[in-house]
Order: C-alpha cells, then structure tokens, then sequence
C-alpha cells in the first residue's frame, strides 16, 4: 500500500525522485519520472519492454548521466553527490556482473575487504543468500541461482541502503526466487529500501508500490495480485 | 570500489590464461619453425630455385650489355636473387611459356645505334604473370631499371662520342665508342653506386635471415593476441556498468586490465625467445645474431614495441571481443598489416603510396624498429607509445560509449 507522501516530509528527510528525464538523441526515454521514495520499502517499476525501467535503474546507480532532475535521499541529491551515492545505491543489473573465471570467494573480494566478507559471510546479508555455500567454485560454473545470489552479495559490500534491481529473479526457480525474496525483507527489515524493474508477479506480490513505466511516463498502479488485468494494462500501455 | 583490488582480479584472470596462451603459442612456434627448418633445407638442396629466371635476349658481345646484366644480378637489396639467363628470343619464349622463366628483356640489336640517331627502340620486357604480384612487380621493376641504365648509358656515350668526335677528328669513332662504353659500365655501375639509385632493401644492411627474422617476429607479436582471446570474450558488460556505478570509471577499467595483459604477453614472450633459442641450439641452426638486443639502448625500443602491438590488440578486442568476430579481426588486422608493413615481403615491393601507408602503421613502425636495431641503425619509442597511448585512449572512449548505453 502507498504510504504518506515522502516529499510532505521536513527537507531533512526529504526522499524522492523528481522530474527524473532522459533521452538518448531526439528519442526521450524518461519524460519526467518522479516519485516519493521511503525506508524500508520496496518499489516495482513495471512496463512494457524498451518502456524505460533499466534505463531509469542506471541512471539512478550513476551507469549512465541523467537529462535533468533530482534523486534525494534522506535529505541529499544523490545525482549531484556522486560519492555518496556510490556508498548509499547498489545497482544490480539484469546480467550478473561477475568475473567467471575466479572463484565466488575472488569475486566478493574485488568489493569487500577481508574482514568484513568474512563477517558477512558470518551473520550477515551473505549468509543469508548463501553465498558461503559455493565459495571455491568458479562463477562460471555456478547455476543461475547462485550466480545472481553471488551478484547481489557483491553489490551489497558498502552496506547500501537503496537496492537498484533489474529482473533480480528472472528465470530462476521458485525455491531460488523465494530464497532471493526472503533476503530482500530482510534487507528492507534494516532499513533498506529496494527499487527493481519487474515483470515477475511473486515480486510484484512482494512490493509495496507498483508503478507503471510507458513511453517515459511514470504512474501508480494499484495492483491487487490479478495477472490478468495487469497484462492487459501492460499490453495497451 | 579500489582500482587495486580490480587490477588484482584481472592480474589473477591473466595468470589463469598464461598455461592456455604458452601452450598454444609454443605450439605455434614450433609449427612455425619446422616449416622454416623444411623451407631453409629445401632451399640448400635445390640451389637453382633460389633464384628467379630472367631472360635475356641480346647481343652479349657488346661489352656494357654484360657488364649490366652482371650490375643487375647483384641487385640483391630486394632479397631475391635474380638470375640472369642469355639466351635467343624463340628460346625464351619457349622456356616464360614452360614456366621456366618468370620474364625475359628483349634488348634490340640496334638499340644503341637507335638512341645514337635519336629514335627510341625501347627495351621490351615480357611476362606471363600481369602486373599483379609482387613477384611481376619486382620484375617490373628490373625492366625499367634496365631501361634507365640504357637510357642513361646511352646519353653519357653519345656525348662521349660527340665529344671525341669534335675534340680528336682523327680518332677512329667505332673503336672509342666501344671502349667509352665499356669503361663508363665498369666505372659508373659499381655495386655502390646501384644501391643509391634502386632502393629496393628495407634495412640495406640486415642480412636476409635477419629481415624476416624481424618480420616474421612481428607478424607473430600481432598474432598471438589470439591465444588471449578467453581474456577479453568473457568479459562481463554488465561489470563494467557495476564498477562504474561504484566509481571506477571506465579508464581505470581500461588501464587495469591492459597492464596484466601487457605483462601475459612480455612474460610469454620471454619463454618464447627462450625457447627459439633451445630450438636453434637443438637444430644446430644459426640464428641471426641478436648481440645489438643486448644493449640497454635497444630495450625501451624494443618495450615500446610491444606495448604499441599490445595497445593496438587491446583496442581491437575492445570493438570486438566475441570469441568468433573478436578472433576474425585480430587475425585480418594481422595479416593485412603485416603483408603491407613487408613482414611477408620487403615493403619496397610496393607502390610508394602502399609504402608511405606500411610505414606509419604499427606494424611498421614495429618492424622498422626492430630492422634499424638489428642492423645498428637504432630505433624510437616515441612513435611506438604515441601510438600506444592513442589506442588505450580509443579504448577508454569505446567503454565509456558502451557502459552509457
């Protein structure tokens, strides 16, 4: 359910996206994107293939530089602060960001110093995707599960408190999706907030907001866990 | 996000490919140097294929025909040892039609006394070949160096004559005239004189063996790029996005992978001079001497080399790394380089616009570079990492383009 509107908050606390634009030559791919943004909640974008969704994704991890508009976090402009947006945002994109021939373990320490992988490793959020499970294996031959389970444990190392997510749970299995799912509200139980592109309805069903992204423009979709009804205002958006 | 930990990661990626990339690569070296040992001692037991047939059709009893066919033959510059073959036109007909023959020159019995009255009876060359190949354009090539030594012969004596003439009126004109020829061949078509007209020779000091030593070393430093080829196809795009998020941008990126990959390739490059050398102790072949190498003068050269050839296979992998397209293009870059940049063929076989573009490309900026140090010339750095810094920064704007999308 929508909570209150965060931008009604003190300028402190202020979190949101506002009037979030983009376009690559003459074709505008977000035309204004804005939207209150909340601590522990989780957010789905969904939409149309090509409606926007990863692009906006990247623009808010610094992948790619915005057209214009303002990302504030608890009271920052993470846009304009690049370096406390590269501690605050982690960004996991559709494919898995790993190096396949290195180990799990060799992975986690391109982003983690020791001390605190094997800490996380312990009682935190890597233990809690199981990473410690396959840590010798080589990326390259983990399954998808793993591999995506591998790629969030990467992206978390700077203790993010924004999750940026492309399709985190495409094609993966249901015990897979659960187990990504459970990591997720765990993540939100500490204050975290998720934001992920999806067309997945067990993530849908796991979101608290779900937006609708078509043809650059962004609006609240009240969905109430009838697929069919979404498919067909995806399919005429 | 710290650049040490990622160069680390990349440093570990490259040592995983070094056994992969050394096994291959010696492979290859030893392929390559059977087929040299088998060329080399074919080359010994069939000496007359040395050298490439030219007819002759002309009348060898006028002495300057002989001594400039002789001049010709010891035109060696171009690697390849003409052989000269008087003989009468049915002859070589018959012998350029049973391949025997690559070309003949017709010289015209009265071809100096046509220059004398003033006509032109031109020196004709003939050939089966076209003007395609290098092969006809090196004989190309000797017909008109034939023509113009003629020509020019021919000018000098005519003033000669015309000289003798007016100056000494009882002189008997015939004889002089032949003794004027025959003492303007022996005195103005010396050897030395030969090779500053035609410059036909890429390092007119290197040996044959050391030419294509260089050349051939080149040709293999572009190459063996292809045996990193699982360094760069399983590259992660979506990495790159990552580490971009985090604050390693895309030059970073770029100097972080290409330093392991610059020190795969010098380390592989050692153990493969180490191994040339264990082959050539082990055949009893003599390599040629390498003694210039040993100064520390000729090690940045020789270092900026590598990393011009290193950067300029970086930035290919950077257009493509796939496993099929990236592998296509670093072996057509390679041979195209190398057959216009005259590690196949000495790059003077060439029209001099081809010459002008060997030279300024890598290739040939690394094998000029290696020719001048062997043959004490010396060489430079500087165009090397100019080149070098061009290619990696190509590289930083290709992943900047890329990642942005």
């Amino acid at each position: 359910m929508p909570g209150p509107p965060v931008w009604e908050n003190a300028m402190d606390d202020r979190s949101e996206l506002k009037d979030i634009k983009k376009s690559y030559g003459k074709k505008e791919v977000l035309r204004g994107v804005s939207m209150p943004l909340e601590k522990g909640r989780a957010i789905a974008l969904a939409g149309p293939n090509g409606s926007g969704k990863s692009t906006l994704l990247r623009l808010l991890a610094g992948v790619i530089p915005s057209g214009g508009g303002e990302f504030w976090w608890q009271g920052k402009d993470l846009l304009r602060d690049r370096a406390l947006a590269r501690r605050a945002v982690a960004y996991v994109p559709q494919g898995t960001p790993l190096i396949d021939e290195l180990t799990a373990w060799d992975n986690l320490r391109l982003w983690y110093d020791r001390d605190a992988l094997e800490r996380s490793l312990q009682e935190g959020m890597l233990r809690q995707l199981g990473v410690g499970d396959f840590l010798k294996t080589a990326a390259g031959k983990l399954s998808g599960g793993m591999r995506k389970r591998l790629s969030i444990g990467c992206a978390m190392s700077g203790q993010p408190e924004i999750l940026l997510l492309d399709e985190p749970t495409a094609a993966l299995d249901l015990v897979c999706k659960q187990a990504l799912l459970d990591a997720f509200a765990l993540f939100r139980q500490q204050g975290g907030l998720i934001l992920m592109a999806t067309h997945d309805l067990l993530e849908l069903g796991s979101c608290d907001r779900v937006y609708l992204l078509s043809k650059g423009a962004l609006s609240l979709y009240d969905y109430d866990g009838d697929s069919r009804r979404l498919a067909q205002v995806l399919e005429t958006a | 996000m710290k650049g040490g930990n990622y160069l680390y990661a990349q440093g570990k990626r490259a040592l995983r490919v070094l056994p992969q990339m050394l096994i291959l690569s010696l492979l290859l070296l030893a392929v390559g140097m059977l087929l040299g040992q088998m060329l080399t001692q074919r080359s010994k037991e069939e000496p007359s294929k040395k050298k490439t047939q030219v007819g002759v059709v002309a009348d060898r009893s006028i002495g300057f025909v002989a001594e400039i066919f002789d001049g010709l033959e010891n035109f060696d510059a171009s690697r390849f040892a003409l052989d000269f073959i008087f003989l009468d036109e049915e002859e070589a007909l018959r012998r350029l039609r049973a391949k025997e023959l690559s070309a003949y020159v017709v010289v015209p019995d009265d071809f100096v006394d046509s220059v004398y009255a003033g006509q032109v009876d031109p020196v004709r060359y003939v050939t089966l070949s076209g003007a395609s190949g290098t092969t006809a354009q090196l004989l190309t090539e000797v017909a008109n160096a034939v023509s113009r030594v003629f020509l020019e012969a021919e000018s000098a004596l005519v003033g000669a004559r015309d000289y003798v003439t007016e100056a000494l009126p009882e002189a008997d004109a015939d004889a002089s005239d032949f003794a004027l020829a025959d003492r303007y061949t022996a005195l103005t078509l010396s050897r030395d004189k030969f090779y500053r007209v035609e410059i036909l020779g890429y390092a007119a000091s290197l040996s044959t063996e050391g030419y294509y030593f260089c050349g051939i070393g080149t040709l293999f430093l572009m190459l063996w790029a292809i045996s990193t080829s699982p360094l760069f196809s399983r590259r992660s795009k979506e990495l790159c996005r990552v580490l971009s998020a985090r604050g390693l941008g895309p030059g970073k990126q770029v100097v972080c992978e290409f330093l392991p990959f610059l020190v795969l390739m010098l380390v592989g490059l050692g153990v493969i001079m180490a191994a040339s050398g264990v082959f050539f102790r082990l055949y009893g072949a003599e390599p040629p001497s390498l003694e210039p190498l040993r100064s520390p003068r000729a090690w940045p050269v020789l270092l900026g080399q590598v990393l011009m050839l290193c950067a300029m296979e970086f930035f290919l992998y950077e257009v493509e790394s796939s496993p099929v397209e990236g592998i296509l293009l670093q072996f057509l870059c390679a041979v195209a380089q190398g057959y216009i940049c005259g590690c196949v063929y000495p790059y003077s076989f060439f029209p001099k616009g081809v010459r002008i573009l060997g030279s300024l490309l890598p290739a040939g900026l690394a094998i000029r570079s290696f020719t001048g140090l062997l043959s004490g010339e010396g060489g430079t750095w500087v165009f090397a990492a100019l080149y070098a810094l061009g290619f990696l920064a190509l590289s930083v704007l290709l992943r900047r383009r890329r990642s942005s999308r």
